[in-house]
């Protein structure tokens, strides 16, 4: 049976994840100076959660340490207003996090209308609707 | 997992019982599987709602719902898991709607000054009691998603799901919230 003092140490700690040192190396080259980093890894791919000038982030790598994603989890107040009014047309933002890929910068949004409901919204960078569910 | 004896005083799991509820027309038993969870619906309502009467309600109002969702239960996870997932959808949804949570307005207003030091030192003893006292100061949303994830031991996926958020938005809040935590922790 598992103890209160391992269940707040399951909840506090982080799991302790193998990663390899090209990983490792492919992380503190394209993230400086990075705080209370958590990894995972699934599929073959390495996952970290962890905190980088002031905000959240994800960043994703395959075994050989090369970057393929990174997500930013933005401050509402922090996105910027074009995007921002934008998807505001589509309902109140309760959240917005900025998709990094190779080539391209998105915004995944989680928007409410007035019943509540709540949507998926992918935009562009000029806040142009891609793709929209419900959740 | 629970048991009970039936006739043949062979224990069914929660996974037979929903079997001969669907294919063998026997729905009088799903009377099992509601006294069988029923306390447990309400306990998690209530480390929600902190109110026991409105617990109550919404554990009969849940049982309800996944009696009537019976057929969509798909069996990916165990009965149990998506029966809770549905008990913290609900109470989730009825706490938006009802006591107007608004979890980015209280993220908002509740932001940590800094970025604390994760560490933690594992000597020091955290009973249950205090546990959810620590877990009380948390927002609801934030709550209920280390319930998930670290009493219930669901998938981020199946969270996410319950919440009504994006995958990646339930690990940003999970990371935030356990920050959160330990910063109460620390300065308690």
């Amino acid at each position: 049976m598992k103890t209160n003092l391992t269940l707040f140490a399951k909840i506090i700690k982080a799991a302790v994840v193998r990663i390899p040192s090209d990983v490792r190396e492919g992380f503190k080259v394209n993230f400086i100076g990075t705080k209370n980093a958590e990894w995972s890894r699934s599929h073959g791919l390495f996952e970290v959660i962890f905190y980088h000038e002031g905000r959240e982030k994800i960043a994703r790598f395959d075994g050989k340490g090369t970057l393929l994603e990174y997500r930013i989890n933005l401050q509402l107040e922090t996105i910027a207003p074009p995007v921002r009014d934008k998807a505001a047309l589509e309902g109140e933002i309760m959240n917005c996090i900025e998709l990094h890929s190779v080539d391209t910068v998105k915004y995944e949004f989680i928007v409410r209308d007035n019943e509540l409901s709540r949507y998926f919204l992918l935009t562009d960078t000029a806040g142009n609707k891609i793709r929209k569910e419900k959740l | 997992m629970s048991h009970f004896m039936s006739k043949s005083k062979q224990p069914q799991s929660d996974e037979e019982i929903v079997k001969k509820i669907r294919y063998n027309n026997e729905p009088e038993l799903f009377s099992v599987l509601y006294k069988r969870y029923y306390p447990k619906v309400v306990d998690k309502c209530y480390s929600l709602t902190r109110s026991r009467d409105l617990s109550e309600e919404l554990a009969g109002d849940i049982l309800s719902k996944v009696y009537e969702k019976l057929e969509g239960f798909r069996g990916t996870s165990s009965f149990s898991s998506w029966l809770y997932s549905v008990t913290y959808n609900h109470c989730i949804d009825y706490l938006r709607e009802k006591n107007k949570l608004h979890y980015p307005e209280w993220n908002s207003s509740n932001e940590l000054t800094e970025i604390i030091d994760e560490t933690y030192d594992e000597e020091e003893e955290i009973g249950y009691d205090r546990l959810m006292e620590l877990l009380n100061g948390l927002h609801t949303e934030e709550k209920a998603l280390i319930m998930m994830r670290y009493f219930d031991e669901m998938p981020l996926m199946h969270i996410a799901e319950a919440l009504r958020v994006t995958e990646s938005a339930a690990k940003m809040r999970l990371k935030r919230a356990k920050a959160r935590l330990l910063f109460l922790y620390k300065n308690s």
